[in-house]
């Protein structure tokens, strides 16, 4: 398989978000995986930025969404990074585990869906950013 | 963002056109369900079947509009696709909506 690293940022608002969704889902189906498994990463990655556009940054359009994209040998990584304050990662991560009831969604948080789709979840405070890591294991064929 | 609305027996069926229901178009969209439902539509179909790509901000719009609909209306949901059927699973939306793979379903089990 192929590896390889892109960089790709977005103007902190819901209107820009599809066009990292889109570039996620091309790069996903160019590795051979299925149109479901691409769709998914793309999900989790949508979910992760839309998170940094609505709480980290509040839609302040000043600020940028920046997503790396690692291809791997054996996994692909996501770190999505925005200037917002910083956030109880694991008090928000814990909540999601234990969002039972469906209709809990319309609170606006997709870590519940992004700890479905993905294989790790991370968060990291470097400097006056947040970075949310998201690793997806490739099964080799 | 484009919705298509045809009154159909007692149910107004409202189609997304765009393929993409998400974050930039879900204010707009309950903004327009607000008005259909204050003008007295209390039946409603939403036929998804264009849509392509749904988040959870998406997701929340169509929750919010049942919600809105209260005991006194319904919301159904109409050809979720393969992929964007998969989100209504794996957020067990798929109990709290009625989902049809038809609009002619949906309508059906809106008059009944």
């Amino acid at each position: 398989m192929r590896t390889g690293a892109i960089t790709l940022s977005i103007e902190s608002e819901f209107a820009n978000v599809f066009l990292i969704g889109l570039a996620i889902n091309k790069i996903a189906r160019s590795i051979q995986l299925s149109e479901q498994a691409a769709f998914e990463m793309e999900l989790a990655v949508v979910e992760a930025v839309n998170n940094a556009v609505e709480h980290a940054h509040r839609q302040r359009r000043d600020k940028r969404v920046t997503v790396q994209v690692s291809l791997e040998p054996t996994h692909i990584r996501f770190t999505v990074i925005d200037q917002g304050p910083t956030v109880h990662f694991e008090p928000l991560m814990s909540a999601a585990a234990g969002m039972e009831n469906a209709t809990e969604i319309e609170r606006g948080h997709g870590l519940a869906m992004i700890r479905a789709l993905m294989d790790e979840v991370s968060y990291e405070r470097k400097g006056r950013a947040n970075h949310v890591t998201l690793i997806k294991y490739l099964k080799r064929s | 963002m484009r919705l298509q609305e045809q009154v159909e027996g007692r149910a107004l069926v409202v189609k997304l056109l765009d393929s993409r229901f998400d974050a930039s178009i879900a204010p707009v969209v309950k903004e327009r369900f607000a008005e259909l439902i204050s003008a007295g539509h209390l039946r409603i179909a939403l036929d998804i079947s264009e849509v392509e790509f749904i988040d959870s901000i998406g997701l929340s719009a169509a929750v919010w509009v049942l919600r809105r609909l209260g005991e006194d209306g319904e919301l159904v949901i109409s050809g979720a696709k393969g992929a964007v059927m998969s989100v209504f699973r794996l957020t067990r939306l798929d109990k709290v909506f009625r989902i049809f793979p038809d609009t002619e379903r949906a309508i059906a089990a809106l008059s009944g």
